[in-house]
């Protein structure tokens, strides 16, 4: 099957030396892909590179069949990508219904079933649809941040670090909800620290490290690498 | 003070808050979402005016030259074209220099400022424009104390716009893609909200606001003068600053604020027990004065939040 997204060989920074260097990576439609990093490996700026807030120096990025990697942002997101940022960067003075709704903002704020998706998904969201963002504690914090990418209709998921800060109940749950997303035909790419259960979730793995691929295989191999075991496992 | 005089103050301070707050509204929606003092807006305001002026002379002895049709002809016409102004200038003068120090864009918005008064100067000469009289039957009067036509006009045409700007902001779509680029531009970049649309719509709207005040100032004070944006524009920014910056109802409430202080402030100081009839050649130092007190108070403005500065 055609990757639903390829990424060959991009080279990005931010004016200075390249934060990341002939990044190689694919997802098949449907599948769940793993990137580990530690602290300043370019997860981050991976992402942004993907959803288009960076440009890229040098490579292309195909994503279901076409060239996006001078594409803007919106462009990218109405072909079918969404991205749940690193902090989850919901808008804290809005309130939760009109985050979701920016979240469809290029299919006109979304519609009922889109809500009611998100709804059904997260509960809480439904119960708390007019209160500030703000006032939501962490964990609603990223069921909003994922909940907004998801009324954005993707094909591909990007999630950058989604278990940051939360605590280990919370951070099941919100694997629980990636893998329901995952079932509906949702591609994921989710980039983490958390590696047991990153692993554990997704088909196939990629390892950076200053900004470059160091290791790529299945989860279950990676999970057995003794290099693996040894930065994210803590063996 | 006698009570009619105070009640034509009190006229006087809302009319003139009406103005100010639609011009305030300009400077707080764009600083709100790039973070930049626009001084060309008081130019903007000039402008407009100017376009009206000109709808109001071409349809002088037409049957389109009554107050109902003439009016609304001038407000729409300046508000589109002053819109235009407005978006070409953040084109032009502000988005080159969007991604540089905050310092270069307000120095390329202080020369915007200095390059349309003086084309303005040039169009359209020195000297003040007598601006054709409308509505100025009274509609009330009772000794000193009369209400125009043009006062209710004023006071509508104020708040159909503060309203209309207000809902636009809270209830539709591109309102909330404004809102976005102003909490968070990155963010809202990756829900999918284009942020040169954002800016380009925040320039027409606060354009078109400054357009209808001009022409609201030049029917007040029945002319207006390539340099009435200048002053203007000072006392609209401290309005702006005074309700809280980036705040839209901060930008009304300050407008309306100033004026009143503006107007009636003087009048009681000119009146007895204080008897100072000099404090009216003051009136200006009065509304920075209250915008110092005001700011030593609550530095971010009446209606501003406490926001931590951004990096």
């Amino acid at each position: 099957m055609n990757p639903l997204i390829e990424v060959s060989g991009i080279t990005a920074g931010y004016g200075g030396p390249p934060v990341l260097r002939d990044i190689r990576l694919d997802v098949a439609p449907g599948e769940w892909i793993t990137l580990l990093g530690a602290n300043a490996a370019g997860k981050t700026t991976l992402l942004k590179c993907l959803i288009g807030v960076l440009p890229v120096s040098g490579g292309s990025v195909r994503f279901d069949g076409r060239p996006v990697e001078t594409l803007a942002p919106e462009d990218r997101i109405r072909a079918g990508m969404a991205i749940v940022p690193e902090d989850r960067r919901v808008f804290g003075r809005m309130s939760v219904l009109e985050n979701l709704r920016l979240g469809a903002h290029l299919w006109g704020g979304g519609s009922s079933g889109d809500l009611d998706r998100v709804f059904t998904l997260f509960p809480r969201m439904a119960e708390r649809r007019s209160q500030k963002a703000a006032t939501l504690s962490g964990g609603e914090q990223q069921m909003l941040a994922i909940g907004r990418a998801l009324m954005a209709r993707p094909k591909l998921l990007l999630l950058d670090e989604p278990s940051m800060g939360l605590a280990p109940k919370l951070v099941s749950d919100v694997f629980a909800l990636l893998r329901r997303v995952q079932t509906e035909g949702v591609s994921i790419l989710l980039v983490e620290q958390n590696a047991k259960m990153a692993l554990a979730a997704s088909s196939r793995a990629y390892v950076l490290r200053l900004g470059e691929i160091v290791l790529s295989g299945p989860s279950a191999e990676l999970a057995g690498n003794e290099e693996v075991q040894r930065a994210y496992l803590g063996g | 003070m006698q009570a009619e005089a105070f009640l034509q103050h009190l006229l006087n301070g809302l009319t003139l808050g009406g103005m100010f707050a639609l011009i305030a509204i300009g400077y707080t929606l764009v600083y709100g979402i790039i973070e930049l003092i626009n001084f060309a807006h008081g130019e903007i305001v000039t402008f407009g005016a100017f376009v009206g002026l000109g709808v109001l002379m071409a349809v002088v002895g037409t049957p389109l030259a009554g107050a109902s049709i003439a009016l609304p002809l001038a407000f729409l016409a300046a508000m589109v074209v002053t819109a235009g102004l407005g978006v070409t200038l953040e084109r032009v003068a502000y988005r080159p220099l969007r991604a540089s120090e905050r310092l270069t864009a307000l120095i390329s918005a202080l020369g915007a400022s200095i390059f349309l008064m003086n084309a303005m100067m040039l169009a359209f000469g020195r000297d003040s424009k007598p601006f054709p009289a409308y509505l100025s039957g009274p509609v009330f009067q009772r000794g000193d104390f009369v209400v125009r036509e043009l006062d209710v006009f004023l006071a509508a045409v104020t708040l159909i716009l503060c309203g209309l700007l207000d809902q636009f902001v809270r209830r539709t779509r591109l309102g909330r893609a404004m809102r976005s680029v102003a909490q968070d531009p990155e963010a809202a970049r990756m829900c999918g909200v284009s942020v040169n649309t954002t800016v380009s719509l925040t320039f027409l709207l606060g354009s078109a606001l400054g357009a209808a005040a001009g022409i609201l100032n030049g029917l007040y004070y029945g002319v207006i003068r390539f340099d009435m944006g200048f002053i203007l524009g000072i006392k609209a920014f401290t309005a702006a600053v005074l309700g809280g910056i980036g705040n839209v109802r901060g930008a009304m409430v300050g407008g309306f604020v100033l004026g009143l202080s503006e107007s009636l402030i003087p009048a009681i100081l000119a009146a007895p027990p204080f008897s100072i009839p000099e404090i009216f050649d003051y009136k200006d130092a009065v509304a920075f004065a209250i915008l110092i007190l005001v700011l030593l108070a609550k530095p971010s403005g009446l209606l501003g939040e406490e926001v931590p500065e951004k990096a």
